[in-house]
């Protein structure tokens, strides 16, 4: 069995103020070149379909046409879940319609676990969408459609949860891959990824999902595996964010055999424009790079680090002369002299010894220091003080 | 301050009650109050402020009075409560306030307009933190509680909106602020006032100081004045030398009269040292007069203590008969005491001791009497014993009776089980044989099987190869008729072919015919005439190249279909003739087979079923006949085993019979040694007690007598030596014996007289020498001497009074030089003392090249760590655009620094007034300022803690993505330190997987619902 493996597409992100729509078109389209030319046996989506709970209508209109083009055309069944960034019942519309289709897109958890049976040349293969739900939403769900007595807090459990079902209804010596939207422990994070749960990370244990031939998972924008590459996230399609410069991004294509071992292969996608960090000064009105000038694309998405000793007036234009799409500046800031009281950083914080403050006032004004008598009068005051105060 | 748990009853747009879990909430430490306008979420900050201090976030417009519910019916009481924790404890505070019933007035009043009387009721305590109950009693009055909470969080509520609560539409006000209220809240957050106070001391220490220097100068003054009349001296140093003068002045003198004084002396004491001698002389001859007088005495007892003396001598002479004295009493007495056992006392005492010896020891029996005794009891204890031998056997012959039936029963039973088996044995021989009988049969039965089974194949293999052979005819049919079909069709496309191609030869023609022109040759014959040309064909039967093409195609087809067919019937055929062939071979190999194949399968198995039932009855029986055999072997071993316990037991059996028999004969003769009189165990012990007692008086009465003997033997012996003493009786003796006390008495007495009389003698003795011959003086003598000597005393004393006063004043003027030295010291240790104070005190106010005051300083100081702080956050919110930073225009008032803030935006590289940011800037910078003075208050130990902080609206002027970027600031950077309360109505942080507290509008006023976590709109 073939599998293209896909997550994270977040449809209608606005980076910094400009829409990568255009960027996300661009990048469906080699996908479905990619999909044509390999025609594998189904195409997994893990979740983050859309940015936001409310898409814009060109992020919609994409999705569409992309999944159309998938089905109608390629005729490649396509299996996708809800992530965090979705909003459920968005993602749920009409989904039993389109199941006829071979769409089988999940927003949320049916009143049945979810399970799509495709063959291959070697038998049949079970896939387990699991769409993004919280420890409430999963407490809701058990106690609407079954008669167990559970209590849901992490997302450890949740998963528990589910695989235990899961067990239940797969059949033996099968193959197996299971598509969810998690956070593994031990995975690295970018700057663009929503909390699962706001303040904390909701971690799964890799191993906890070792029950499955594949794993298919989305959320984590970097492409990175578990478990000897049983257990993989696709990575995002575009960089979407700056902490995501190093990545490498694209999807992953999974040959399953008849006994369950994979090979798996991480295909690049080449789009429109690079996403990149890069250092410079201002001299005379204009903006000169510290580089290669040829490896910056004129339209790519950069953050600049100017290297001035002043600060520059009008810097952000002057850079956005050259580079139109300079999305964010940087400048090591140094407090001016004039600026005595200000730091660069704050300092370790702890209580401020008044002996010293006095010191440091007395140096200034004075330009002395204070003598051994000077300190011990201030010592004996402050004792004062501090008995006859509450 | 933390918020715990806050309730709240009629206030605002909630009429019930409604309680807020804080600490429920998951997490705890970032959430959100959502619900949609006028719900009531300001209203819940409101209530938490009207809680700590009487009044709510916005006391202009929405004054706590005009919170009475208007939902809630007439005469509720709105009433807030707070559990909050506060420096580690935890506390509770509850208000409530109600209108007051006022009398109706006359006028009419609007509502804004109506200062309707409000009464009011509080109370407040601190909570066990383990209990949560009350652990002090309870303060009510408003002073008291507000003091209380004032301390307890560290400011009032001017500050708390500012620092806890950033109120809606108001969150720039610290950032925007002027300098001196700037200063005002510094100095309540950090507790500055003590550096106010540090350097109030130093300018009162200076003072004082001073003070104190210039006092010791004039006390200095005034020492020369009083003492030495020095007014106008023009330094110190010249009064010192003056008395410095006046003190060797007076040395001199006084040297001059101790010179005299020695020669004074002499005289004085000869005149003294006659008189004294005079003295002593009277003396001792007056104690010679006293001793002699005692003498007298002394000799006068010397009577007395001869007779002492006398007394002495007798109890010396009888001390050696103590001893045996005192044991002839202790003898005496026992033997009375036994006496005494045998009689009464009254016959004693009639009788005498002598009288009643006698009489017992006469009782006495004779030695054999005795011995004869002694050999009855002898006789009697043996017959005991017999009588228990007896009781023993008895016992033991009846267990042996007991195992003896045992033993015969067992011996029985076995019997009967052997006897048993034997007959099971016989009736398995007779079934045995039986079935062997049966299987006699066997070989024959085989055969038949075998047989039959053949034949069941061969059967099976014909049915087979017919019904394939019908399968092929039906086939073959089917294709023929397919065929004729085929055949048909082509031959029907055929002519349609030729149809077509007819006609469209003809439009051929008659396009041709058409050019024809006469005269002209024909394009197909050559011929010149055309008589009868083509004609145009009719509409429906004109054809194009299209159409004959595909009517072609189409009679290919039906003519290949054709040709397939029939190749597929000669295939077939030839199957058929293949299978034939194979029929008749195996009819030809077993032609007397063929009546079986014949026949139905109900007559196939009517022939088959009686040799299937032999067999299978065969089998039965040879099964059984193993069961059978098996279970005869058994039988027999167990037979065997029986028969060989049987005998075991018999001989047991005999074994335990004997044993009994024994038992009863050895019974038998003990009994005949036991003699008649006798019947019972107990007759042999009442003759044995009766005899016992006999002996033992017997015994008792000799005894007695032995001690008789001993007790005469002892007075005997006394009275011998009584007689060599010299004494009369026994009585005497006793008599003259002294006890101890007496005895030391006397003796002492006697040594103390001779003592005194040697004293007297040495005594007198001494005087005597001491007086050495001298006579008494005579009084007048006395006198005159006396008088000689009081006059020269008189003469050295003056002379002595007249040499101190001098010492006097040298040592006065000694110390007044020391005083006056001490006094400079310490006036110059004075200055030295006051000038570092000086030059602190006047530096901290504000006398330095800067003209800084030094509060002034440390506010500055500590505004610049709070900016480090917030400008930390405010990087990461502005994505590193912005920097807030103090303005560096000075105040009027020279001596403060100016405390207002500016920022600095690297993308324009520009520093401006925070006035000039936008609004969603300017409420990013607003949150990173409220933060980064938590941190720096939270570090310094005198400032307070905040630990909570409510945000009212300002995200909704945030674009998307800095949105995100704030909310993740907020939660990654703040969760460790503290709680952050957001009140929002924008969308996206609706989505949020975060805590929410969900304030809903309804037709009985507001309610509160708590949602943990979940995005989805169904829950």
């Amino acid at each position: 069995m073939k599998i293209l493996h896909t997550a994270d597409w977040h449809l209608g992100k606005i980076f910094k103020n400009f829409s990568l729509i255009e960027d996300q078109k661009q990048v469906l389209e080699q996908l479905i070149n990619l999909v044509s030319y390999l025609n594998p046996d189904v195409v997994i989506i893990a979740g983050d379909l859309y940015d936001k709970a409310t898409p814009p209508a060109q992020a919609i209109q994409l999705l569409n046409d992309t999944l159309a083009k998938l089905i109608i055309e390629l005729k490649i069944p396509v299996i996708a879940i809800a992530g965090n960034h979705d909003q459920a019942e968005k993602i749920d519309y009409c989904s039993t319609i389109l199941q006829q289709q071979g769409l089988y897109i999940f927003g949320s958890l049916p009143e049945k676990i979810p399970q799509i049976v495709l063959r291959d040349a070697y038998g049949e293969v079970f896939f387990y969408p699991f769409p993004f739900l919280t420890p409430e939403e999963m407490q809701y769900w058990i106690d609407t459609h079954t008669a167990d007595k559970r209590n849901i807090q992490t997302f450890q459990e949740v998963f528990d949860y589910f695989i235990e079902q899961v067990k239940k209804i797969h059949p033996e010596g099968k193959r197996s891959v299971l598509i969810a939207h998690p956070f593994v422990s031990g995975g690295s994070e970018s700057e663009s990824e929503r909390d699962l749960v706001v303040g904390g990370s909701g971690v799964v244990e890799a191993r906890s999902l070792a029950f499955f031939d594949y794993v298919a998972l989305g959320h984590l924008h970097q492409p990175q595996q578990f478990l000897g590459g049983k257990v993989c996230y696709a990575g995002s399609l575009l960089k979407y964010s700056f902490s995501e410069v190093k990545h490498t991004k694209g999807v992953i294509v999974v040959e399953m055999d008849t006994q369950g071992n994979l090979q798996t292969e991480h295909i690049a996608l080449k789009p429109l424009r690079n996403v990149q960090l890069v250092e410079g000064v201002i001299e005379n009105d204009t903006f000169r790079l510290h580089g290669e000038e040829a490896a910056i694309g004129q339209n790519d998405l950069l953050r600049v680090k100017l290297l001035n000793d002043q600060p520059v007036a009008n810097a952000m234009a002057i850079v956005q002369r050259k580079y139109k799409y300079a999305a964010a500046l940087e400048w090591n800031w140094q407090p001016p002299e004039s600026y005595r009281w200000h730091k660069a950083q704050p300092q370790s914080v702890k209580k401020v010894d008044t002996i010293q403050l006095f010191e440091s006032f007395f140096a200034e004004m004075q330009t002395q220091t204070l003598t051994d008598q000077q300190k011990n009068i201030l010592q004996k005051l402050i004792q004062d003080l501090a008995t006859e105060l509450p | 301050m933390k918020p715990l748990k806050l309730t709240i009853e009629a206030f605002g747009p909630f009429s019930g009650a409604v309680e807020i879990d804080f600490e429920r909430l998951a997490q705890a430490h970032l959430f959100v109050i959502t619900g949609a306008t006028g719900a009531g979420k300001t209203s819940i900050l409101d209530a938490l402020c009207f809680a700590l201090y009487g009044e709510t976030t916005n006391n202009q417009n929405r004054s706590y009075e005009k919170m009475l519910s208007t939902h809630a019916p007439e005469g509720t009481v709105a009433k807030v409560s707070l559990v909050f924790e506060a420096q580690h404890r935890i506390f509770f505070v509850e208000r409530s306030f109600w209108p007051t019933k006022s009398r109706q007035s006359n006028t009419e009043e609007s509502l804004e307009d109506a200062k309707q009387k409000i009464s009011t009721k509080q109370t407040f305590y601190e909570l066990d933190p383990t209990t949560r109950q009350p652990s002090e009693s309870p303060l009510s009055k408003t002073k008291e509680i507000e003091s209380r909470i004032e301390q307890l969080i560290g400011f009032g509520i001017d500050n708390f909106r500012y620092l806890v609560v950033l109120p809606q539409g108001k969150f720039q006000e610290l950032l925007q602020s002027n300098s001196d209220k700037k200063e005002d809240i510094l100095m309540e957050v950090f507790d500055a006032k003590i550096y106010e106070k540090l350097v109030d001391k130093l300018i009162e220490g200076a003072k004082q100081r001073e003070a104190n220097s210039k006092a010791l100068r004039d006390e200095i003054k005034h020492f020369f004045a009083d003492h030495y009349q020095l007014t106008d001296l023009p330094n110190f140093e010249e009064g010192v030398t003056h008395i410095g003068k006046r003190r060797t002045a007076t040395l001199a003198e006084l040297d001059k009269l101790e010179k005299q004084k020695p020669a004074i002396e002499k005289k004085y004491l000869q005149a003294d040292a006659a008189y004294k001698e005079g003295i002593e002389l009277q003396d001792l001859f007056q104690q010679l007069v006293q001793l002699q007088q005692a003498k007298q005495v002394h000799l006068q007892q010397a009577e007395l203590i001869q007779n002492h003396q006398a007394v002495l001598e007798k109890h010396r002479q009888a001390l050696p008969l103590k001893g045996s004295l005192d044991s002839f009493n202790g003898l005496k007495k026992e033997y009375q005491q036994r006496l005494l056992q045998l009689v009464s006392p009254q016959e004693a005492k009639e009788k005498g001791i002598n009288q009643i010896t006698q009489q017992l020891l006469s009782k006495i029996p004779p030695r054999e009497a005795v011995e004869k005794l002694f050999f009855e009891k002898e006789k009697l204890l043996e017959i005991g014993k017999r009588w228990q031998q007896l009781a023993t056997q008895k016992q033991q012959a009846a267990q042996q009776e007991r195992l003896y039936r045992e033993a015969q029963r067992l011996a029985e039973g076995l019997q009967k089980k052997i006897e048993t088996i034997a007959a099971a044995q016989k009736e398995l021989q007779m079934l045995i044989d039986q079935q062997l009988a049966k299987l006699s049969t066997k070989p024959q039965a085989v055969e038949q099987w075998e047989l039959l089974k053949k034949q069941q194949e061969t059967r099976q293999q014909y049915q087979k190869l017919q019904h394939t052979l019908e399968q092929q005819q039906g086939l073959m049919k089917q294709t023929l008729q397919a065929l004729k079909q085929a055949r048909e069709e082509e031959m029907a496309a055929k002519q349609q072919v030729d149809t077509l191609k007819n006609h469209w030869m003809q439009s051929q023609a008659a396009v041709l015919a058409l050019q024809l022109e006469e005269g002209q040759p024909c394009p197909v014959c050559g011929s010149a005439q055309h008589p009868n040309p083509a004609l145009p064909q009719h509409e429906d039967l004109r054809v194009d190249e299209k159409t004959l093409a595909q009517a072609d195609k189409t009679w290919q087809q039906a003519l290949q279909k054709a040709t397939s067919l029939e190749e597929s019937y000669r295939q077939q055929e030839a199957k058929q003739k293949d299978y034939a062939e194979e029929n008749n071979q195996l009819r030809q190999r077993y032609a007397d087979w063929q009546a079986i194949w014949q026949m139905s399968e109900a007559e196939f198995e009517q022939y088959q079923s009686p040799i299937v039932q032999l067999k299978q009855s065969l089998d039965n029986v040879e099964a059984h006949l193993q069961e059978t055999q098996q279970k005869s072997k058994q039988l027999r071993e167990n037979e065997q085993q029986e028969r060989e316990a049987f005998q075991a037991a018999q001989l047991r059996e005999q074994a335990q019979k004997e044993a009994w028999n024994q038992l009863t004969t050895t019974i038998q003769t003990l009994q005949t040694t036991i003699p008649d009189t006798f019947q019972t165990e107990q007759q042999v012990q009442e003759a044995l007690d009766k005899i016992q007692a006999k002996m033992n008086q017997v015994a008792q009465l000799q005894d007695l007598g032995q001690l008789w003997k001993q007790f005469s033997k002892t007075k005997d012996e006394l009275d011998i030596k009584v007689a060599e003493a010299g004494f009369v009786d026994l009585k005497t003796i006793q008599e003259s014996l002294l006890d101890e006390t007496s005895y030391q008495q006397r003796t002492q007495s006697i040594e103390q007289w001779n003592k005194q009389g040697v004293v007297l003698n040495t005594q007198i003795q001494g005087i005597n020498k001491k007086i050495n011959g001298r006579t008494a003086p005579t009084p007048e003598g006395m006198a005159a001497t006396e008088k000689a000597a009081q006059e020269l005393k008189n003469e050295l004393e003056e002379l002595q009074l007249r040499s101190m006063e001098l010492q006097l004043e040298a040592d006065q003027t000694e110390k007044h030089l020391a005083k006056v030295t001490q006094l400079l010291q310490s006036a110059n240790d004075a200055l030295s003392q006051y000038q570092p104070w000086e030059t602190l005190s006047r530096v901290a106010d504000g006398h330095n090249p800067r003209s800084l005051k030094f509060v002034s300083f440390v506010l500055a100081t500590l505004l610049g760590e709070v900016l480090a702080f917030a400008n930390q956050r405010l990087d990461l919110l502005s994505d590193g655009r912005y920097r807030l930073l103090l303005s560096g225009a000075k105040e009027k008032n020279a001596r403060k620094i100016g405390l207002n803030l500016d920022v600095f935006d690297a993308y324009n590289g520009t520093t401006r007034s925070v006035k000039t940011l936008s609004g969603g800037e300017t409420f990013l910078a607003s949150l990173a300022l409220a933060l980064g003075l938590a941190d720096v208050a939270a570090a310094q130990l005198g400032g307070v803690k905040l630990e909570a902080i409510f945000i009212d609206e300002g995200f909704g002027s945030l674009d998307e993505e800095t949105l995100q970027v704030a909310i993740k600031t907020l939660s990654q950077l703040e969760i460790e330190h503290r709680m952050i309360g957001i009140i929002s109505h924008v969308n996206e942080i609706k989505q949020m997987s975060v805590p929410k507290i969900q304030v809903d509008k309804g037709p009985q006023g507001s309610l509160i619902t708590i949602k943990n976590l979940s995005k989805s709109t169904r829950l």
